[in-house]
């Protein structure tokens, strides 16, 4: 049997038993896209109402560590079409509100760790635009995974004494 | 661009990052106040982000926070920085000294509720530490023959956000005359100076704050033009922007643009937002109308040495471009308000 399989644009059968290529490849790929559109449905923010969990894109290991990776992410960001980018924070975490020029969804995006960038979405936040936006940042860093953001444990005495 | 005009491109830099600061510090304080899994939290009854209190002068007073505890006195915080000048200092004890006298604090919902006293926080970044003990206690509070003498001293605590750790760091200062929190009756484990401040520094990761950051987008000080303009640019009027017309016209009236923000993301006056649309017109972006403004909204993409939208906002603030806001053909702006408004 001979498949290509995209990260990006489905999967090509070229030759060898279509329905075996229909239960291993079709399915499981109908089912991520299943996935990650439920993942990132109804993330948009309600006034009164509490606000939705954020999404993380994860990347392997240090990825913005350095602040080259950080001016990249802005670069690239920029550059892509109908995107705009205003940056509240630079050094040494960042925060910037991303625009999405063609249908007015905006995003707050911030980089507290070395492998985890997290998308806050705004009273504007289409599934598309979302989609978009995590799909390209996670190409573009080789995201490992891209789910709903961990959930930051309250803090004791003992955290914001030390550690923070 | 003249040497001018990149000076007053750096001075709207400066407002701006130094309000983003001031967002993350009161942002930490409400985390503490509100989401910590402390006794101190636990003794909280009320956290006010954007308080506007009645003071015994007849005077709102508007300071940077408030809290409320289950009991004994209230709290409010003040983010501070001050000039050379004495001026500036004697300005500084006078809303402090004024913050002393408030008797009664927020307790939401437009309520208040008397408080038996309220110590005050004065939060100061790191390189002003020193000179705020010098200036505010030493030379002023314990000088006898000068009149700033509140019933209880500022506590003065020293922040920044550290390079190194990448936490926000709050010190108090421990210097004789600096202020204590009063918490005689308050039970071991729940008091901000025996348990915390004596104890280390309090530390605040980013991420801590995040959400909150998202949520309520600013404190309770004028915002900076740029600041405000760059935020209203890619959120609420990039909202209203959807079409494939450029630019999108989008009519403004100040007050209710205000009250749109402020319940989406907190404090904002209208004045605020005419400073903010002066900042847009001088960019060739907004004109004013006979009863707001209109904005020329459109995607704006760097060029040169730009790095982002705030970037390009406060250059073409300084440097408008010579090409008018509007579509070439396109009607001018309607000045009798008849048109249909968007906030």
């Amino acid at each position: 049997m001979l498949v290509q399989l995209r990260r990006e644009a489905g999967a090509t059968l070229y030759s060898g038993d279509f329905d075996l290529f229909a239960d291993v490849v079709l399915t499981n790929m109908a089912r991520a896209a299943f996935e990650r559109r439920e993942l990132l449905l109804d993330r948009e923010r309600k006034l009164n109402v509490p606000v939705p969990q954020p999404i993380a894109v994860r990347t392997r290991g240090e990825t913005f560590s350095r602040p080259e990776a950080v001016l990249d992410l802005l670069d690239v960001l920029e550059r892509q079409r109908g995107t705009g980018v205003a940056v509240f924070h630079r050094n040494p975490y960042l925060h910037a509100a991303v625009t999405d020029y063609a249908d007015g969804s905006s995003f707050d995006v911030f980089i507290n760790d070395a492998d985890e960038l997290v998308v806050v979405p705004g009273y504007r936040a289409t599934v598309g635009s979302l989609a978009r936006l995590t799909d390209f940042i996670g190409e573009r860093f080789s995201a490992v995974e891209i789910s709903e953001a961990e959930r930051v444990r309250p803090p004791t005495t003992k955290d914001l004494l030390g550690d923070g | 661009l003249s040497t001018p005009d990149e000076e007053q491109i750096r001075l709207l830099a400066d407002d701006f990052r130094t309000y983003d600061t001031n967002v993350d510090v009161v942002s930490a304080w409400e985390m503490i106040f509100t989401e910590s899994d402390t006794d101190l939290r636990r003794r909280v009854r009320h956290f006010e982000r954007f308080p506007s209190i009645l003071a015994p002068d007849g005077r709102e007073a508007t300071p940077d926070f408030s809290v409320v505890f289950d009991s004994g006195p209230g709290l409010v915080g003040e983010i501070c920085r001050f000039a050379l000048n004495e001026e500036s200092v004697e300005a500084v004890c006078d809303q402090i000294a004024r913050y002393d006298t408030l008797r009664q604090l927020p307790v939401g919902g437009g309520a208040t509720v008397a408080v038996p006293a309220v110590d005050v926080m004065l939060l100061v970044p790191f390189e002003l530490g020193t000179a705020a003990v010098r200036r505010i206690i030493r030379q002023r509070l314990l000088d006898p023959s000068h009149r700033y003498k509140p019933e209880n001293a500022p506590v003065i605590v020293q922040f920044e956000l550290s390079r190194s750790s990448e936490k926000y760091v709050f010190q108090r200062r421990t210097d004789s005359g600096n202020g204590t929190f009063r918490e005689e009756d308050v039970p071991a484990g729940a008091r901000l100076s025996a348990d915390w401040f004596d104890v280390d520094d309090i530390k605040v990761r980013p991420d801590r704050i995040r959400l909150i950051k998202s949520t309520r987008a600013f404190v309770n000080d004028p915002i900076p033009p740029l600041y405000l303009a760059t935020f209203l640019w890619a959120k609420p009027f990039a909202a209203r922007a959807a079409t494939d017309a450029r630019p999108v016209t989008i009519q403004v009236v100040p007050a209710e643009l205000a009250e749109q923000v402020r319940n989406e993301y907190g404090a904002v006056r209208s004045r605020d937002i005419e400073s903010a649309m002066a900042l847009l017109e001088r960019g060739g972006l907004a004109e004013r109308t006979i009863d707001g403004w209109v904005v020329y909204w459109n995607e704006l993409h760097r060029s040169g040495t730009e790095r982002d939208l705030a970037d390009i906002l406060a250059r073409r603030s300084v440097r408008p471009p010579r090409t008018p806001p509007r579509q070439p053909g396109a009607e001018a702006p309607d000045t009798s308000g008849a048109q249909e408004r968007l906030f």
